[in-house]
């Protein structure tokens, strides 16, 4: 299964599945763990990108069957977990205050029970950033440095032109610098 | 307009950024076309996979189980259905042909 590309294990998922599950055990184990991570940088609670992630990569099961090829399956992949990642901030501002604190709290008890890397990948500086960043900035920066995707391959995702998604990005930067110098010098003052 | 340059520079500072952080890790790790060895998983990263396989199959028994039971509904309210009709039907030509005798035994009585 190591040597097949992705191409090879998705035209293999769609003549196995639902009854065999290898090919898409193996699709699982190259991309979820990044798409896991890339959720918890866009949607910021440990329980929000779990939910997020199984149900893009549920979907991905029921719907490999419709994926024509026409893009890599990286870049349809990310573009499920990207709609998918919309949508639960959408509900997430739905909520309720006090159902916000609860969800706070849980996440909480998760941080304290996950794993040192993963805590990391949580506390650091980059996702302080990350999580002062508006909606979309957060997505896009997320998709550039954590998940790895290239501007072609960002452009598919959000289905618009590549100069258009160079702006968008150049601005994200913009952002991303701006709020990273504001907390150094936070910081700065802090130890003064 | 951004020039390719100037975007390419603060790209490579971001970039360069998240690898101080060690978040970028992730993107070093992986590319297009990367196979990832078993070791490069954690516990944690082969336990929520597992889960996603799991409900995936269950999802697909719970597909077949409530298209089975509709059909099996279907089935049950259309023979319903039909032994309604047929039970109506019946009744009609029972009464029909009562009626008919008797009208048969008035006008005999008449005559």
């Amino acid at each position: 299964m190591d040597a097949l590309t992705d191409d090879e294990l998705v035209a293999r998922c769609k003549t196995e599945l639902p009854y065999n599950v290898t090919a898409y055990r193996e699709l699982l184990r190259r991309h979820e763990p990044l798409v896991y991570r890339s959720c918890l940088k866009m949607l910021g609670s440990v329980q929000d990108a779990e939910e997020a992630c199984q149900d893009a990569f549920l979907q991905v099961f029921h719907k490999i069957g419709q994926f024509e090829g026409r893009s890599a399956f990286k870049t349809w992949l990310y573009r499920i977990v990207y709609n998918r990642c919309i949508e639960s901030r959408r509900r997430d501002a739905r909520r309720s205050e006090n159902h916000a604190k609860l969800v706070e709290e849980i996440t909480q008890d998760e941080i304290a029970r996950e794993d040192p890397a993963m805590k990391n990948a949580r506390t650091g500086k980059v996702h302080e950033v990350i999580a002062k960043m508006s909606g979309e900035d957060c997505r896009l920066v997320t998709l550039r440095y954590v998940s790895g995707l290239s501007l072609q391959e960002i452009a598919d995702v959000l289905e618009i032109g590549l100069s258009a998604t160079k702006m968008r990005l150049y601005r994200a930067q913009e952002k991303f610098k701006e709020i990273y110098n504001d907390l150094d010098t936070e910081e700065e003052a802090e130890e003064v | 307009m951004i020039s390719d340059a100037q975007f390419l520079e603060q790209d490579a500072q971001i970039l360069n950024i998240f690898k101080e952080e060690g978040s970028s890790l992730d993107s070093a790790r992986v590319d297009s076309d990367a196979k990832r060895a078993p070791r490069d998983l954690t516990i944690e990263d082969l336990r929520r996979i597992d889960r996603i396989v799991q409900k995936a199959k269950f999802s697909v028994v719970a597909k077949h189980s409530i298209s089975f039971l509709f059909k099996t509904v279907g089935v049950g309210v259309s023979e319903l259905a039909l032994a309604f009709i047929g039970a109506t039907k019946s009744a009609n030509l029972t009464t029909g042909s009562v009626k008919t005798e008797e009208h048969e035994n008035d006008r005999a009585d008449n005559e």
